[in-house]
């Protein structure tokens, strides 16, 4: 398994991520997630994407994060491929719903 | 349907009436059939049925040499054919009276005990069955119609239910069918308007996948059964679901519950039922055939799923001995009382006067486990 | 492509995968099989593929029927919003001869009668109740201590059946009282009007009295379970319910507090957690808790109240029973909290004692301190459509969707769960908030998961213990 940490210290987490895998948005949902235990920083690099993690306090293991991360790295692109799959129909089903009893 | 034989004289189209036993001089005896074991053939009656066989008034319209015409009941309703064949179509005693309207059919079970014809074999069905609806017993709680599939008779099968609605209007209806027209919204819409009486109609969904219900109708109408459900639904009519258990289908009968109760909450009844073991099911029963014991489970969790889910649920056509003691309230005494027996087996049971039996067919295509239940301590419920 | 795949989400539980659709119908699935249905891996012959057609999560052909099919069930899921507002909660008086530890809303002059709702007021409550569009009304009366303005709910009561007489809406009338100052002359009066009595009980005596003393009398408790059997005898045996606040005080000892509602006789019990409003909030150093520590207690809590039932005896937990309707059922639930679009205004409206109206009685307890965020109107200056269909209401009801809040809308467990505006501002200060540090999307999910995991074991008797708690029955077989 490749590496996604680049660099790990005591408060502070650098992992790099393909950007011909992963999405922005299943970046940015990821990282969401941690939002509570770190303050983080994305940023887009040509074929890659950093994100930074600071610990927001002690008792946060930035090892962790990082294993947990990958993992939820790939459902939030899963959510985002399959999603992109039934878009329409949630857009549709919706629609119909709510729109009057119709035969 | 209960069926007598004899030698019909001077009938040359099928006649229908109304049994009595009784010979009053001054009723009106237009509809009636007199049943005799007499050689005298007396006047008024549309025709007469007797035992003897030296009938002497070869002018008149009657049948002769009829055996056990002590079988027939004051008010029971016959057809007479002019081969001497009597057809009871309604039984006084009998609470699964129903009006059969048509024999064509829309679906083409694997397992359909009376295989549909492509034409009716009497024109005359429909003026008949108006005429028998006429003369339905008028205390009479339940009656059913069937088919074929009832609604191939289109509109007509309104002007049935407006006899029906005339005649007995305090009944309640069974139709039993496929759903499959009740997919346009019209005809499910002036079927509603055309119902003022308590009705429920009865409708076969075999699985949870389209495929597998496909494959045992043999047409490719599971989603058009489905619409038709849900526009009965649109009219508050109540509606049955009835699952005949199979070598197809018994292996999702727990998902087929939960399928039935996530999007058909609104069902009135839920009936899984033994399949009769004749016409196509006799033909077909090798890729059909599983012994009942042999899906207990699967029906024990769809049973249990739709009975904690508060929906009504019946066992059909399944003796006793084969359910598991805590299933066997769940069983109803559900086959027509004519082709309704019981096996040498039953006779040391003391559940069979409880007990659904079996069809006539089944005489020599049964469980395994058949098994008279002495235990007095055995109880249904 | 050999299958489409429906709209559903998921997350992984206890080593499986769920999966979960927009009407909220699930399944589980082992890695591989969930990894083979998102690569349109799966074939028809295999369970897998069947299950998940069966869930309609997806559908290999007759598409168009299948989305007609889902379409039917979300209406029906989100049916509460023609149900808009069923449940209008009317403060009778802000006076109250309790003194509870952690009571929400302030505390009023015993006497002080400035605090009472008056007719004047009370009237145009009433016309606002039966301008909403709902065919079933829910009154319920709050405070304060509601029977200390008893004529107001006299006077509300036959003003809403007199007018029903020509409306025929399904009406339902609970009081939310302390049950210290009920007699048999009011039960009396009660008996005629479908009057349900809502109570709390927080434990045994000691436990009880500590957290529920009233101004006078530190024993509350003796008083309250007489109270109980009073009026079981007057409007029958299943008119009072009762629920429970737990604090810090109590949160250790759910085992015994169930087994004295057991004792006092009910079939249920509603184990709430402490919410940060009003007092609540002021005094969270002593009262409050951490919420893992609530739901590790109510795990084990839930888990005592299977096991009883296992062994015989029909009793239910109020929030599971309501998060498994909204799980196993395909119909919407009436419970303001769990919604979306939030239950705010649409589901519950409470108006106060002066006519201000408030989008949930969280939004009046931020008000008693300070805060009307919440506060969309008041009966005698605003018409019905001010109030209810005001741009205010509406922007607070489009950003309390969970189905698109972040995290939320991703969520496996937003058809069980919902969105709450209030929460998230009292907790966070602004409505749509930060899941990661939601105290309420840790309890919900934590809960919710909880119990489906339960479901996952799929065990006969568990199954018909929650079964009988959806039906509010016990089964024979």
């Amino acid at each position: 398994m490749k590496e996604i940490i680049k660099k790990i210290e005591e408060n502070k987490l650098l992992l790099t991520v393909p950007n011909s895998i992963y999405e922005k948005e299943a970046i940015l949902n990821a990282s969401y997630k941690y939002t509570d235990k770190c303050y983080i920083n994305i940023e887009p690099i040509e074929t890659i994407t950093e994100i930074y993690f600071q610990k927001k306090n002690e008792s946060i293991n930035l090892e962790s994060i990082a294993l947990d991360f990958g993992n939820e790295l790939i459902d939030q692109q899963i959510r985002l491929t399959t999603g992109r799959e039934y878009k329409v129909i949630r857009e549709e089903l919706v629609k119909k719903a709510f729109s009057s009893i119709s035969k | 349907m209960k069926q007598l034989i004899g030698i019909a004289h001077n009938i040359e189209k099928v006649i229908i009436g109304k049994i009595t036993t009784k010979n009053e001089m001054f009723s009106n005896k237009n509809d009636l059939i007199f049943v005799t074991r007499n050689n005298k053939i007396p006047n008024g009656f549309v025709a007469v049925i007797t035992s003897n066989n030296s009938v002497d008034e070869k002018s008149k319209c009657f049948v002769e040499n009829v055996e056990n015409i002590s079988e027939l009941y004051d008010n029971d309703i016959v057809t007479i054919y002019p081969d001497g064949r009597i057809n009871v179509v309604f039984e006084i005693k009998s609470k699964h009276n129903a009006v059969f309207v048509t024999e064509r059919c829309n679906s083409n079970c694997i397992m359909c005990p009376q295989p549909p014809i492509k034409k009716e074999e009497n024109e005359d069905n429909f003026e008949l069955n108006l005429k028998y609806i006429s003369l339905i017993d008028k205390n009479t709680v339940s009656i059913g119609i069937t088919g074929g599939e009832p609604t191939l008779l289109g509109t007509k099968l309104f002007e049935i239910l407006s006899a029906i609605y005339k005649r007995i209007p305090n009944a309640t209806i069974h139709l039993l069918s496929n759903g499959i027209k009740f997919e346009n919204y019209e005809y499910a819409s002036k079927f509603a308007q055309s119902i003022n009486q308590d009705i429920v109609i009865d409708v076969p969904l075999y699985s949870d996948i389209d495929t597998i219900h496909n494959s045992i109708v043999r047409t490719n109408t599971f989603y058009k059964t489905i619409k038709g459900i849900y526009n009965l639904a649109k009219f508050n009519i109540k509606i049955g679901i009835r699952v005949v258990v199979h070598k197809m289908n018994y292996d999702r009968l727990p998902e087929l519950s939960e399928y039935i109760y996530s999007n058909f909450p609104f069902v009135f009844h839920v009936a899984f039922m033994q399949m009769e073991p004749m016409g196509f099911a006799k033909d077909n029963i090798k890729d059909l055939w599983i012994d009942p014991v042999d899906y207990n489970n699967e029906l024990e969790k769809a049973l249990l799923n739709l009975y904690y889910r508060d929906l009504h649920i019946s066992v059909y056509n399944t003796q006793l001995c084969v359910l598991p003691e805590k299933l066997r309230h769940f069983a109803v005494q559900s086959i027509s009382d004519w082709k309704n027996i019981y096996i040498d087996e039953c006779k040391d049971c003391c559940l069979v006067s409880k007990c659904p039996g079996f069809f006539a067919s089944s005489k020599d295509i049964h469980s395994r486990k058949i098994k008279a239940i002495n235990d007095l301590q055995a109880k249904i419920a | 492509m050999n299958y489409q795949i429906l709209p559903y989400r998921f997350e992984r539980l206890n080593e499986n995968i769920f999966l979960s659709n927009e009407v909220g119908e699930y399944l589980f699935l082992n890695n591989e099989n969930f990894n083979r249905f998102i690569e349109h891996k799966l074939q028809p012959e295999e369970k897998a593929f069947k299950d998940l057609k069966s869930k309609q999560i997806l559908a290999d052909n007759n598409i168009d029927d299948v989305i007609e099919m889902l379409a039917t069930k979300y209406r029906t899921k989100k049916h509460f919003l023609t149900e808009f507002t069923a449940l209008h909660m009317v403060v009778a008086t802000l006076r109250c001869n309790s003194n509870c530890s952690y009571c929400q809303v302030s505390k009023k002059d015993l006497c002080d009668v400035n605090f009472d709702m008056t007719k004047k007021t009370a009237k145009k409550v009433v016309e606002k109740i039966f301008e909403s569009p709902s065919n079933n009304i829910k009154i319920e009366f709050q405070g304060g201590e509601p029977l200390l303005n008893f004529e107001i709910i006299k006077f509300i009561i036959e003003k809403v059946e007199w007018t029903n007489l020509f409306r025929k809406k399904n009406l339902e009338f609970v009081i939310c009282t302390n049950l210290t100052s009920i007699d048999e002359k009011m039960l009396k009066w009660l008996k005629g009007h479908k009057v349900y009595i809502s109570t709390s009980i927080d434990g045994p005596k000691e436990l009880h009295n500590l957290n529920r003393p009233l101004h006078d009398i530190d024993n509350s408790y003796d008083l309250v379970t007489e109270k109980i059997k009073l009026c079981r005898t007057y409007l029958g045996n299943d008119s009072v319910s009762a629920l429970m606040t737990t604090t810090s005080q109590t949160l250790n000892y759910f085992k015994e507090i169930i087994d004295k509602y057991i004792e006092l006789g009910f079939n249920s019990v509603f184990l709430r957690s402490l919410n940060p409003y009003g007092f609540a909030k002021k005094d969270k150093h002593i009262l409050s808790y951490p919420m893992v520590d609530f739901i590790e207690n109510y795990k084990k809590a839930l888990d005592y109240i299977i096991d009883l039932n296992i062994k015989g005896k029909f009793f239910s937990e109020g929030y599971a029973s309501i998060i498994l309707t909204r799980i196993l059922t395909p119909f919407s639930t009436g419970f303001v909290d769990l919604q979306s679009p939030a239950g705010i205004a649409i589901s519950g409206v409470i108006y106060d004692y002066d006519g201000d109206v408030y989008v949930s009685d969280e939004g009046r307890m931020l008000a008693s301190v300070g805060d009307k965020k919440f506060k969309i109107g008041n009966v005698e200056i605003n018409s019905y459509q001010e109030i209810f269909n005001g741009d205010y209401l509406h922007e607070l009801i489009e950003n309390s969707i969970a189905e698109s809040l972040p995290d939320c809308a991703t969520c496996a467990f937003l058809s069980y769960c919902g969105a709450d505006p209030v929460r998230n501002y009292s907790e966070q200060g602004d409505i749509i908030g930060n899941r990661t540090i939601s105290e309420i999307c840790k309890k919900n999910k934590s809960i919710i998961q909880y119990i489906l995991s339960l479901l996952q074991r799929n065990e006969k008797d568990i199954n018909k213990v929650f079964w009988s708690w959806i039906a509010r029955k016990s089964f024979e077989i």
